[in-house]
């Protein structure tokens, strides 16, 4: 078992080594040289030649990457273009408002699918299953924007319930925080809970007929317990790995969500760096949303081992 | 069709087709699949049909109705500039059933030899080939599109080109492991066994078994596609004006939004529609075409 978890976390280096490869190829490769967007097309050759020994880009391709690798790996990403700004300081004054974003999204469709799912599941082919489908379809084809969007206008504009937009720490004003996250949280969750539900209803319909609940049955169990001890836990397991693959999909949705709700997140730093060309702050944005997916992967194929007794690892 | 011909698409591997009469009772049983069709194929007149439909120039300006609601003159009101909602929302469709059906093409085109070179080749190369699409698609989409059209400059052919690069990899994934199913059929082990050579099996057997699997795919990236390039435009990364884009007249009216959400409610919901009705389409072949697999 704790052999399997070592290599398990051990196998996340080499992937998180060729997703900065990627990234730093696939900017440098078709971006071209970022002195001329810096100083315009027709800068004088000596200015952009000496920026460019500045930054560094004077050097072959593969010792900036190895530099900037070195560096990341100590926790220093370089600066930002424009602000001449640490970037990894830029992006820790910006997570607060993206990481209570997706989590709390992540929870609440987490928490939201579990009932619905489990409704749609157990009584398969009912009204209730048909209801609650096709308002997880709704979910999934909604866009995020149109769906912020009728929020503010109801809730913001109209009844004035919430602020439109901004952000307040959770701490030290929890409240001010809750009253403007609620319709972003909101916002993002909903297409999660769609997806998370419809995969629960399924797996949940295909373990109710399997041969070890028939026996729970047999033996007598009351029906709440053979869905809950036997049935429910083990239909979470592709629940789970749907919530690990679809979480850059969460990502995704929090670059829309946060300018929506004008939220001075992860995903606006990474919108207005990619407005202003500020690739160094681009390429750690990209690298540390990529590394997030993997991290929730790992989570998930190391939580299979408790949720299902038949995984086993040697 | 015929006795004799069903049963050589049974021995190919193909189930028998339903009567004719049967297909059509299918289509009334499954709900998600004849809504989802419904709704495509209205989206898809409305784009055909947008200067007949539309009661005026998209681009026309009525200095005279800026940001007004929905009038008889204006059924969905009018924009900052005095343009028509209805008109530029019907333009719209076409925009973004083009890039849709491109990016999907795109995709195809990438993702399925990718797939079947690496489910059928197996062995070393057949994995460094899925290593490489899990490697992308590691890697959020809508993010990935983002940085990919950012980088390619503005153009409708580079929006495509950016969502197309989004549907290659997780299409490769879905056809390798249809092929590697297929591989264990009889079918196919008959066909080894006659020496049937690589190139024949592949374009006899494995091509015709994965087709309907991707077409089902194809309309399920389709509201996708169209979905992330929404996304795209809303964030000002989408196809250049003037041309009406669904998600830019939503990005641009949600400054207005406390005086009429008109402009933006109507494109959102245009396509909320289309995607629905591309997701309702895909998944409703789906549950056929898995159903005919077992």
């Amino acid at each position: 078992m704790w052999r399997y978890i070592v290599a398990r976390i051990a196998a996340v280096i080499p992937m998180t080594v060729l997703v900065t490869m990627a990234v730093f190829w696939l900017l440098h490769g078709l971006l071209g040289d970022p002195t001329l967007l810096i100083l315009g097309r027709d800068a004088d050759p000596q200015t952009a030649a000496r920026l460019r020994h500045e930054l560094g880009l004077d050097r072959p391709l593969d010792a900036q990457y190895l530099a900037w690798l070195s560096g990341a790996a100590r926790g220093d990403l370089g600066r930002s273009l424009r602000t001449r700004q640490p970037v990894a300081q830029a992006i820790r004054e910006r997570l607060g408002p993206t990481a209570e974003l997706t989590l709390a999204s992540m929870a609440l469709a987490a928490a939201a699918a579990l009932v619905l799912g489990t409704v749609a599941g157990t009584w398969y082919g009912s009204a209730a299953d048909f209801g609650v489908s096709s308002l997880c379809v709704i979910g999934v084809t909604l866009p995020n924007f149109l769906l912020g969007i009728s929020l503010i206008l109801v809730f913001a504009l109209t009844l004035r319930w919430v602020p439109s937009g901004g952000f307040v720490p959770l701490f030290p004003n929890p409240g001010a925080n809750l009253r403007h996250m609620a319709l972003p949280i909101l916002t993002l969750s909903v297409a999660y809970v769609g997806i998370l539900s419809l995969v629960l209803k399924s797996s949940l319909r295909a373990t109710l007929g399997a041969l070890y609940v028939q026996t729970a049955r047999a033996k007598g169990l009351v029906e709440r317990r053979v869905l809950v001890r036997h049935a429910l836990r083990n239909s979470l397991i592709p629940v789970l790995s749907v919530l690990g693959i679809e979480f850059g999909r969460l990502f995704g949705g929090a670059v829309v969500t946060e300018t929506v709700f004008a939220l001075p997140g992860v995903g606006r730093l990474l919108v207005d760096a990619i407005l202003g060309r500020d690739f160094p702050v681009v390429q750690a944005v990209v690298v540390l949303m990529t590394f997030g997916v993997l991290c929730v992967n790992l989570a998930v194929d190391l939580s299979y081992a408790w949720l299902d007794p038949r995984v086993s690892y040697g | 069709m015929g006795n004799l011909e069903a049963a050589r698409g049974v021995l190919a591997g193909r189930p028998a087709a339903r009567p004719r009469s049967a297909r059509w009772r299918v289509l009334g049983r499954n709900r998600a699949l004849a809504a989802g069709a419904v709704l495509s194929i209205a989206m898809t007149i409305v784009a055909a049909g947008a200067p007949v439909l539309a009661p005026y120039d998209p681009l026309a300006i009525h200095p005279n109705h800026t940001l007004e609601g929905p009038t008889r003159a204006f059924p969905l009101g009018t924009d900052d500039l005095g343009r028509d909602n209805l008109s530029q929302d019907l333009y719209g469709a076409r925009l973004s059933l083009v890039v849709g059906l491109g990016a999907v093409a795109l995709g195809i085109l990438g993702g399925l030899p990718w797939g079947l070179a690496s489910g059928f080749s197996g062995g070393p190369s057949g994995y460094l080939l899925m290593r490489l699409a899990d490697l992308v698609l590691v890697f959020p989409s809508l993010v990935l599109a983002l940085v990919i059209r950012a980088l390619l400059g503005a153009g409708v052919g580079n929006v495509i080109v950016a969502l197309g690069a989004t549907i290659m990899p997780a299409l490769a994934r879905v056809v390798r492991g249809e092929v590697l199913a297929l591989r264990e059929r009889d079918f196919m082990i008959a066909a080894v066994a006659v020496g049937a050579r690589g190139s024949r099996i592949l374009a006899r057997h494995v091509i015709p078994n994965v087709l309907d699997l991707v077409a089902v795919l194809g309309a399920i990236y389709m509201g996708g596609a169209i979905l992330t390039e929404a996304s795209l435009s809303f964030l000002g990364f989408g196809t250049p004006p003037p041309a009406p884009s669904w998600g830019r007249i939503l990005q641009e009216g949600y400054s207005y939004l406390a005086i009429t959400p008109w402009p933006s409610l109507a494109a959102g919901v245009a396509i909320f529609l289309t995607v629905l009705g591309f997701y309702l389409a895909g998944e409703g072949a789906r549950r056929i075409v898995q159903r005919d697999r077992m």
